[in-house]
């Protein structure tokens, strides 16, 4: 067998110890940090290797529709600031556990940016905690989630902390998703169902632009944005930028979000499976006439029943003639898996013309 | 005989050899290091270029070969390549039977999990046990075992366990034939390993198995279990070869221990060419995939594929035609040595006596492309065979340190400093001339050094994925 | 074993074990190296004499190959310090 291709057949990333000469020998996952694909072009790619996810198990917590589901330990991408960072897998994790939040009247994927943790419990002794860090994947859209170490096979019992959230809310969201909420299930770890979860190559596909398409899974949501059609208000146009998808609109009546005259806001969203991108930092500029009538106002991050998660501002008016620029200054602050890391990192600005 | 050399001329030249070596091994490990690009946190950071780290390689060959030259006192050398120590009392057949039948057990239960695991186990190759026993445990492991402590293989052979234990034996194998099916049969095993799916798909491998075993025991229910697995089973004589370098050895005689290397100066086992095929084979398998996994490599076959050749072929036409490469180059090296010699021995013979150092230098080889893999994914092969039926949920490999690669450089070297040694203790024992016995090596160790140049390039340069494949 | 029976050259065999050299030299170094114990008084003058003069050869063949192994030692140290430093 060629050893040193095996390594790399085998899935495993680089050997090399990076304690420098007087390092020894450390134990280290053979999945720690795969080959990525070469030459990712700065847009959603198509990754090296897509993991499927089985479920575990879906209730309710207060307004809250949880599900839990796991796949393969891997690797992903976190954000802090413009700042992209790599979570390796460690030697001791033994799954991806990642938990979806919905609100259970609408079933609106819920991106609260909140703190939600994973608490797992073996006899009623803790085996590990962590927070479940809001990820977006190509294949589950929208959901939070972690590599945990467990303590070999067995049953287990995972409490999902939701905390309550500080985002605005509109609508029949307001007052909602205020208390903290915990949502337990029962599982038996078995690592044969582990490798049941589909496992593929996507050999000379990889690393061209697309994305693998999302999976539809018994009743949990994946945070599609809403289709622009049924998202109400005048549709000012649709952007890209940093292989994002923006779309303006603006609702002439804002009364129904808080604000007096209307309402400008932005939904973005991926390109190609049109997921929600929450926790970004967006600023527009609104002129009428050589004057600014929004100048860098930041567009609050908000949840709606029927716009979901949005970017809003309140504006007194938008006329035909304005011209609007739209800014991100923080992208978003989401772990991302492999095939997203690239994309949503630097914005230009985009203009719309009324 | 009294002794008529001086006794101070060979302490010198003892001497000499040893701080030559020590001298020109510091350089190569660190020049491995800095080629191979592992860059440590030491403070001398030796730069040295390619073709100087090369070329040190080729000279201390070369340099051993000399010195060796001056040892030329037969009985000093019939000393060194007879010494041996054993159990004085031998071992008793109750327990070599008992050791048989451990072995035999233990090798049948190993297959049957490998095959039954290869189609029920998951299909993620990094945790599959038949993967990981058959590729780290058994071709990287159990070889290093096999040339570095003992060739158990008689026993833990679970193809010869079933076919002894059934009439066997009905045609007879023509003996013309010689070891050749052997060698075909490594190169068509190497074959499958490089150009299938074997290596990361279980359910392949445990088909290939299954395939190899109805070959297997067929051929040897008709053949003889004797027959078949002395000449005919590529896995048997792979091993065999190989294990021919031990220095431990358990037979009927009792258990013994050799030098590493000695036996193959005094067990004229190899009779024919085709016994040198099997020789050259190990050596060039080895070379084959050293070469195909490396970027110059892979780019050789990509520009010759370019072409317009279909990418197997090129692959089909450098594995056989190198192996001729070097098979003929062996030969070449014998016929010099016959012409330039005053001997009645033909290029045959000579090559057919020399080629058991070739295995010295298989065994550095192999030992300098396995070691760090084997090392790296032990933690997995404990895991698989402590807890066959369970696999992990992660695997966990080691990571290497850096000097690491420099202990390859130095297994390559010590592998033909061996073959060396072994080469000169045959040719005394051929040549009736202390005189002719040294130069009959100089058309040998130019190939040795040829082939040490190749092999130290080889696991200097970076690594890549064989393109097509 | 001597298996070049196409030679047209002499042939000096051994009365002890059959193997053929292609010089009497060669012949009587064999005899005294594997089979001392058969040697009558002239032959053991013979072989002394052979043995002497191989000693002679080997001892030019030795100060040659020092000669080459001092040189690779040194010129190889050069190396190093003109190139990998």
């Amino acid at each position: 067998m060629k050893r040193r291709d095996a390594i790399k057949t085998l899935g495993i990333g680089a050997i090399a110890a990076t304690a420098g000469c007087l390092g020894g020998f450390e134990r280290q996952s053979a999945w720690r940090d795969p080959p990525l694909v070469e030459d990712r072009p700065a847009a959603v790619y198509l990754p090296a290797i897509t993991e499927g996810m089985k479920m575990y198990g879906k209730t309710t917590a207060g307004p809250y529709g949880v599900a839990l589901t796991y796949s393969y330990p891997h690797r992903f991408w976190t954000a802090a600031g413009s700042e992209l960072g790599k979570t390796v897998v460690e030697a001791d994790d033994s799954i991806h556990l990642m938990a979806s939040l919905w609100d259970a009247e609408t079933g609106t994927v819920l991106p609260l940016d909140a703190g939600v943790s994973i608490e797992i419990l073996r006899d009623g002794d803790l085996v590990s905690e962590e927070v479940a860090y809001p990820m977006l994947s190509q294949q589950m859209g929208m959901h939070y989630g972690s590599n945990y170490v467990l303590d070999g096979e067995g049953d287990y019992e995972a409490r999902v902390h939701i905390g309550g959230t500080s985002l605005s809310r509109t609508g029949s969201f307001v007052g909602r998703f205020d208390a903290a909420e915990t949502a337990t299930f029962e599982f038996a770890f078995e690592t044969d169902d582990l490798y049941d979860v589909e496992l593929r190559r996507l050999g000379d596909d990889a690393g061209s632009r697309g994305a693998v398409s999302a999976m539809e899974m018994m009743g949990v949501p994946t945070g599609k944005a809403p289709a622009v059609d049924d998202l109400p208000g005048r549709h000012l146009g649709r952007r890209t930028s940093a292989d994002a998808l923006f779309d303006a609109l603006v609702v002439d009546d804002g009364s129904r979000f808080g604000v007096d005259g209307s309402y400008l806001y932005v939904s973005a969203r991926t390109p190609y499976n049109e997921f929600v991108l929450p926790m970004m930092g967006v600023r527009a500029t609104l002129e009428r006439g050589g004057t600014a009538v929004l100048d860098g106002a930041r567009l609050d991050r908000t949840l709606d029943p029927d716009l979901s998660y949005h970017y809003g501002v309140g504006v007194d008016g938008v006329e035909s003639g304005d011209s609007l620029t739209l800014s991100v200054d923080v992208p978003p602050q989401v772990a991302r898996h492999d095939g997203y890391e690239t994309a949503f990192m630097e914005f230009e600005s985009m203009r719309f013309d009324v | 005989m009294t002794r008529l050399r001086p006794l101070s001329l060979r302490r010198f030249g003892l001497g000499l050899l040893l701080a030559s070596l020590l001298s020109l091994l510091a350089d190569p490990a660190a020049a491995s290091n800095a080629a191979v690009g592992l860059a440590g946190a030491s403070e001398d950071n030796l730069a040295v270029p390619q073709w100087l780290y090369l070329a040190t390689g080729g000279a201390t060959v070369g340099a051993s070969a000399l010195l060796a030259s001056f040892v030329t006192d037969r009985r000093f050398i019939e000393r060194v390549h007879l010494w041996q120590t054993g159990s004085e009392a031998g071992i008793s057949d109750s327990v070599l039977r008992a050791l048989r039948v451990t072995g035999g057990v233990l090798g049948l239960a190993l297959l049957a999990l490998v095959v039954y695991l290869g189609y029920t186990g998951p299909q993620v190759p990094t945790v599959s046990f038949a993967v990981i026993v058959v590729f780290a445990g058994l071709r990287a492991g159990y070889t290093m075992f096999s040339y570095l402590v003992a060739d158990t293989w008689r026993a833990l052979n679970p193809w010869r366990t079933v076919v002894s234990a059934v009439p066997n034996g009905f045609v007879s194998y023509p003996e013309r034939l010689g070891r050749w099916p052997a060698v075909a049969g490594i190169l068509a095993l190497v074959w499958v390993e490089t150009a299938t799916d074997v290596t990361t798909r279980p359910s392949v491998l445990a088909t290939a198995l299954v395939a190899y075993s109805v070959v297997t025991l067929a051929g040897a229910v008709a053949v003889g279990a004797d027959t078949w697995f002395d000449k005919v089973d590529p896995v048997s004589a792979f091993l065999h070869f190989y294990g021919r370098v031990a220095p431990v050895r358990l037979d009927d005689d009792g258990l013994s221990f050799r030098l590493p290397g000695m036996r193959l100066v005094t067990d004229d086992d190899l009779t024919d060419l085709g016994d040198v095929a099997v020789a050259v084979v190990l050596v060039w398998e080895l070379t084959f995939s050293g070469f195909v996994t490396t970027e110059q490599g892979a780019a050789a076959i990509r520009s010759l594929a370019g072409v317009g050749l279909p990418p197997l072929l090129v692959y089909g036409l450098l594995y056989l035609g190198g192996f001729a490469v070097f098979l003929g180059l062996y030969v070449l090296a014998a016929r010099v040595t016959a012409r330039r010699i005053d001997t009645f021995e033909t290029p045959l013979d000579l090559a057919v006596k020399f080629a058991p150092s070739l295995l010295a230098i298989a065994a550095g080889y192999h030992l300098a492309h396995y070691v760090g893999f084997f090392v790296s994914l032990s933690p997995m092969l404990v895991g698989a065979l402590s807890s066959p039926l369970s696999s992990p949920a992660n695997p966990v490999v080691l990571t290497l340190p850096a000097w690491f690669g420099g202990l390859n450089v130095a297994f390559v070297l010590v592998g033909h400093l061996l073959a060396v040694w072994v080469a000169h203790s045959q040719a005394y024992r051929t040549f009736p001339s202390r005189l002719q016995a040294v130069r009959s090596q100089f058309p040998f160790v130019a190939v040795m050094i040829l082939y040490t140049v190749l092999s130290l390039w080889l696991i200097s340069l970076p690594t890549a994925s064989p393109p097509f494949l | 074993m001597t298996t070049d029976t196409d030679a047209t050259r002499d042939r000096h065999t051994c009365t002890a074990c059959g193997e053929a050299y292609p010089t009497e030299r060669l012949l009587v170094l064999h005899r005294g190296a594997r089979h001392p114990d058969d040697l009558d008084a002239g032959e053991v003058e013979a072989y002394r004499e052979a043995y002497y003069e191989e000693e002679d050869e080997l001892k030019s063949f030795r100060i040659r190959a020092l000669g080459v192994l001092v040189l690779l030692y040194f010129g190889f140290l050069m190396l190093f310090i003109v190139f990998a430093s």
